[in-house]
């Protein structure tokens, strides 16, 4: 490595920091209630608002490789199952804060957590 | 350098970057992301861009986009336009650097075409998936980008020593 590969790793890693930084600061915060989107192929399939100590419910979304399930539990969603090769929807687990974002790449599905029709925990 | 010679050497090309593509479809990710992966099919890429330039290399990696779309099943589908995206940014940064900031070594372009791959990639998503939160990615995204690209770099570092060597492989007889 030269010097100028060392100032462009340091310089990256700033960044990437930073980002992280924001992120944690952006995506991270304390709800009442999570209003759930799930889209398939690019339409809403499914809203959902989810309170705390939610019983545990299981959704099938037709997708375009197939069926997934989608799991919610309390504040808390995830991908259960997924006919994708990949399995990095899965893999990725539990969302539970607004702006947090589950997507399928390969099947078409995006789940995500509303900012604006969640309740914060300050304001709710 | 005939034209033959030419095509037989870019097929090759074109052969191993989608082979190393493809091999990483099979592998199982490091990281539970979308579009995070090693970026194999990278080091031709590089190598392409140091030992022809910026006109081949394009043309190996868009090759290479195509052809592991078509074996993975994914032609024309959202993943293949990420991978498209990625493609042409990581390339046309890569070839910048290379053109413009001789002072970064084989290793330094590697990594910001890892990362502008990446960055490329969520680029494309943010017009294609329907999300307003797509940049919740963003940061693990760049922070991947460097050691992966990091890897790559200096496995292409070892290539490019021993294919420099090889006269045979020079097209551009300018």
């Amino acid at each position: 490595m030269t010097k100028t590969d060392q100032k462009l790793l340091l310089g990256l890693l700033i960044i990437g920091l930073l980002a992280l930084a924001g992120h944690r600061f952006y995506f991270q915060s304390q709800t009442q209630s999570n209003q759930v989107i799930i889209k398939a192929k690019g339409e809403v399939v499914q809203t959902l608002t989810l309170r705390a100590g939610e019983p545990l419910q299981r959704l099938t979304i037709e997708g375009k490789k197939g069926q997934a399930i989608v799991e919610t539990k309390g504040l808390k969603v995830r991908m259960l199952e997924a006919p994708c090769p990949d399995q990095i929807c899965v893999q990725q687990g539990w969302i539970d804060s607004p702006r947090q974002t589950i997507i399928c790449v390969p099947n078409e599905i995006v789940i995500y957590i509303d900012a604006e029709a969640s309740l914060d925990g300050i304001t709710g | 350098m005939s034209k033959t010679r030419k095509l037989v050497y870019f097929s090759l090309f074109v052969t191993l970057a989608t082979a190393l593509g493809f091999l990483e479809t099979l592998l199982s990710n490091p990281l539970p992301l979308p579009g995070v992966k090693l970026g194999l099919a990278n080091i031709v890429t590089l190598l392409v861009l140091y030992l022809y330039g910026l006109k081949e290399g394009l043309v190996v990696s868009l090759f290479r986009v195509l052809f592991v779309s078509l074996l993975g099943g994914t032609f024309l589908a959202v993943g293949f336009w990420l991978s498209f995206s990625g493609a042409v940014l990581s390339t046309l940064v890569m070839a910048g650097l290379i053109k413009y900031v001789s002072a970064l070594s084989i290793i330094g372009v590697s990594m910001a075409g890892a990362v502008s791959h990446n960055v490329g990639q969520l680029l494309a998503a943010s017009f294609l998936i329907q999300t307003p939160y797509i940049f919740y990615y963003l940061p693990f995204l760049l922070l991947a980008g460097i050691p992966t690209g990091l890897v790559t770099g200096y496995l292409a570092r070892l290539l490019l020593r021993y294919f420099q060597g090889k006269d045979f492989l020079i097209i551009n007889e300018k």
